[in-house]
């Protein structure tokens, strides 16, 4: 009887738990998700050489945003601060309809392929707000360099916080 | 009173001429003296390469032997009737490597001696071994080899080769990135594969005659295939998201690899004769950096599946995953030595990232090296050392330590960053 | 006790009775002399005191018996001498003074004869003390020296013991210098494990010198046989032995069996 309380209550436990540690990105993208809606979606466009002209666009008097969305270490869950950046970007996205290469990066520290990997969840963390925001997927180019393309060179954490990173390309 | 004492002790008078036994039960293990005499040489002009210093650096080199300095020897016998081994014992030396060469038909040969000092008798006896003036480090690296072998026991592996990705990184310029071949001591390193985007994860086939790395100079990431006699290369893969950490079986049919093209990163086995993929692992978390176990019936790889990077192992057959690690909060990139016994891996602690090595039989985990931001640890054919990439002045080097933690040594430093060494198998 | 003193005074008295009874021999007296000899060498007792009875009773009837012919005879003569007073007055006064002589003679002699028989049985009866005195000393002795002897065994068992005991201490600490020596330079092959194990006899000669080393039994490992044989080599001599009792070298160390088992590597 005990037993059987005290697995009941420990899949409970494991259950929040799980439910918690998914709630940083889940909460964001149930909003985002209301604010897609209301925009009504993207249609899947396609633009070969769109970045470039995305790129011109920049130039059209508008101010330029902030490219890089920082990380903590070892994790691919989006800070708060990043989300007024990031929904800028969506919207500059979504207008434009460029295509966009999100670059994911990590810090020296660790192994390499499994950086390439974190970097990729760093890079997908950004993609899905995006989407969510009412981004098409296939304007959305993901790639992860890991450790190999540092934007900080040094060891220390003034440089690992600059290279723990997703770039933000179009 | 007396006399019921002096009874009792009749019966405890110890038999004469008992043969007395002593165990040993304990040693020091200090590195082995070795006298290395400079190879003999009657040409006119010096050998290309100094083969008895290549040597005496190789041995020393693995830390299992203290060579002699040549300043210190008495005399130098070129051949087994000149060695008087009362002047070797006076030195501290235990064994004598002696050895002479001759040029004929534009290739050297070469006959070496090793003698027990202590002892006084000879454990290798006119060694022969001969080569092209290419090869007089090869010549050099394979009496280390016997020499080594016949007194620790274990096969020696200074002929074997360290694979290493070098890159040129500057804020300001474009990266170059260049995919090395070397000498386990570093020497002779030479040029496979430039590029101006990463190269990372050189890996050997088993056989030695293959190599597979990931290089992004399709702009993505991409695994290769290349062979070391021809060049010629193969692109294996070219999926959408992670194509990366190839890592060949142990009997060279399948390469195990990570792939993302299906969402999340997970292990995949590729046939090499099929060219079939098979999906091994199957999890929302990052799976990632597979590597065979020794007889090949199962891959180990990092999995942050638990909420931190940890090694886990899946067997093939059934699917079954287990976690191997469980020793602080980040162990990543695990290689399983050949005997099936020890697993390295990088490993962190107070924030430090070590390379730690831990028995498979009973769990505990050993720290092996001092220095900070240490990766890719790859264990040497013979099991005797490993070598890893850390840092050193700045820059990314090279460095070795035995499995026992008891000997580390630095490569020699390269202009670049160095990293990610990979230690070839036994090329014969 | 001192030997010497016990014996003095017996030696003594035995010596000067034998030189009384020598005087005695050499002036006539041809009595039957007692050869002492059987008698000293008989340890039993209850002999010499039946030896002693016979002596009293051959001795006395015969001096009775003297007494009671010379009365008979001086009776028969006064009544001869009444009838004829006169003459045989003189006769009889010189037979009487004869007689009286003779009877002196006789009494002196008897005398004589009674003191240096007491003399002798006084001689006998001392001598056997003595003997007696001596061989129950000798009893004593010999009981002494049975039990002085078992002692001394006890002891020297006991001693014995001691010094084996005292050699096995010894030994002990011999073996413990040569196993730490032995282990400061045993230096193993990174091939060694745990569980492997070599033997090694080795012969030594008393100055702790090492004459030779073998292999009697290998643990598989060429590597490992031939570190443990330098260990022992490296050492080349014991120099704790020099100083060891003979006994117990060549009793325990001369050639020694070392058995090379590893419990203190990691693998």
């Amino acid at each position: 009887m005990i037993t059987k309380a005290m697995k009941q209550g420990l899949s409970f436990a494991f259950v929040m738990a799980f439910l918690v540690g998914c709630s940083s990105t889940d909460t964001k993208t149930d909003e985002d998700a209301a604010g897609a809606g209301a925009n009504g979606g993207v249609t899947t466009g396609t633009a070969d050489g769109g970045a470039l002209g995305s790129s011109n666009g920049m130039d059209d008097g508008m101010e330029e945003l902030d490219k890089v969305i920082y990380f903590d270490f070892d994790q691919a869950v989006l800070l708060p601060a990043a989300r007024s950046l990031l929904l800028a970007h969506s919207e500059r996205l979504r207008n434009s309809d460029a295509s966009a290469r999100l670059e994911g990066h990590a810090d020296e520290r660790g192994s390499r392929e499994y950086n390439m990997a974190l970097g990729e969840r760093r890079a997908n963390a950004v993609r899905d707000f995006l989407v969510l925001q009412g981004v098409s997927r296939s304007n959305l180019e993901v790639i992860s360099y890991g450790e190999e393309r540092p934007l900080a060179l040094g060891s220390g954490e003034s440089s690992w916080s600059k290279n723990r990173r997703v770039e933000i390309d179009y | 009173m007396r006399k019921l004492l002096a009874l009792l002790f009749c019966c405890f008078v110890s038999p004469a001429f008992a043969q007395l036994t002593i165990e040993i039960t304990q040693g020091v293990d200090n590195p082995t003296r070795i006298a290395v005499v400079p190879m003999g040489w009657g040409g006119s002009s010096p050998l290309p390469e100094d083969v008895s210093e290549i040597v005496s650096a190789d041995l020393q080199r693995s830390g299992q032997f203290d060579p002699v300095p040549r300043t210190s020897m008495l005399s130098f016998p070129t051949k087994p009737e000149d060695v008087f081994y009362r002047d070797w014992r006076a030195m501290g030396a235990e064994y004598l490597l002696v050895s002479s060469a001759e040029q004929r038909g534009g290739r050297y040969f070469v006959r070496y001696d090793v003698f027990d000092v202590l002892a006084q008798r000879k454990v290798i006896s006119a060694g022969k071994v001969d080569g092209s003036p290419e090869q007089l480090r090869d010549i050099a690296h394979h009496i280390s080899d016997k020499v080594y072998e016949k007194i620790t026991g274990i096969r020696g592996a200074f002929s074997t080769q360290v694979l290493y990705v070098e890159a040129f990184q500057h804020e300001q310029k474009a990266d170059n990135f260049r995919l090395m071949l070397a000498d386990a001591d570093g020497a002779r390193s030479r040029l496979l594969l430039e590029s101006d985007q990463p190269l990372l994860s050189p890996t050997w086939s088993p056989d030695g005659r293959e190599i597979a790395y990931v290089s992004f100079e399709t702009t993505r990431p991409a695994i290769f295939m290349q062979n070391l006699a021809t060049g010629q290369r193969e692109q294996l893969t070219n999926f959408t998201g992670l194509n990366g950490a190839p890592a060949f079986s142990p009997d060279g049919d399948k390469l195990a690899m990570v792939l993302s093209k299906d969402g999340n990163p997970e292990i995949y086995t590729l046939d090499l004769r099929t060219r079939q993929f098979t999906r091994v692992t199957n999890h929302y978390a990052i799976d990632t950096e597979p590597s065979w176990t020794a007889d090949g019936e199962g891959v180990v790889f990092t999995s942050n599946r638990g909420g931190k990077p940890q090694i886990y192992k899946v067997t093939l057959a059934s699917g079954r995953v287990e976690r191997l690690t469980f020793d602080g909060e980040y162990n990543a990139r695990g290689r399983v030595s050949k005997d099936g016994k020890t697993l390295v891996m990088v490993h962190q602690r107070q924030g430090v990232f070590h390379i730690a090595a831990q028995d498979l039989t009973t769990g505990t985990l050993r720290i092996l090296t001092e220095t900070n931001l240490d990766e890719s640890p790859t264990i040497a054919p013979n099991g005797a050392m490993l070598l890893y990439a850390t840092r050193f002045g700045g820059k990314g080097i090279l460095a070795a330590v035995s499995l026992d933690a008891g000997t580390k040594y630095r490569l020699p430093s390269k202009q670049g960053d160095v990293r990610e060494p990979a230690w070839s198998p036994f090329f014969n | 006790m001192n030997w010497r003193s016990l014996y003095t005074l017996p030696v003594i008295i035995s010596v000067g009775l034998h030189l009384i009874l020598v005087l005695a021999v050499t002036i006539g007296w041809e009595s039957s002399t007692i050869d002492p000899k059987p008698r000293v060498f008989k340890p039993n007792v209850v002999q010499a005191k039946l030896v002693e009875l016979k002596a009293k009773d051959t001795a006395e009837p015969a001096q009775k018996k003297t007494n009671v012919i010379d009365l008979t005879k001086k009776r028969e003569l006064e009544q001869q001498k009444a009838a004829a007073a006169k003459k045989a007055k003189e006769e009889a006064a010189r037979k009487a003074r004869v007689q009286r002589e003779k009877k002196a003679k006789a009494e002196a002699e008897a005398e004589r004869k009674r003191k240096l028989e007491e003399q002798r049985q006084a001689e006998a009866e001392a001598k056997r003390r003595a003997e007696k005195a001596a061989r129950e000393k000798a009893e004593r002795e010999r009981q002494e020296r049975i039990a002085q002897e078992r002692l001394d065994e006890a002891m020297r068992k006991e001693e014995q013991q001691h010094q084996a005991e005292l050699a096995e201490a010894q030994s002990q600490s011999y073996v413990n210098m040569i196993a730490a020596r032995i282990e400061q330079n045993w230096s193993r092959p990174p091939s060694a494990r745990r569980g492997m194990q070599v033997e090694l006899l080795i012969q030594l000669v008393p100055t702790g010198q090492v004459v030779n080393v073998t292999i009697t039994k290998s643990s598989g490992n060429a590597a490992f046989d031939r570190s443990a044989e330098q260990a022992v080599r490296r050492i080349d001599r014991f120099t704790e032995l020099k100083n060891m009792q003979p006994e117990l070298f060549e009793q325990n160390f001369r050639q020694l069996r070392l058995v090379f088992n590893p419990k203190d590597l990691r693998l």
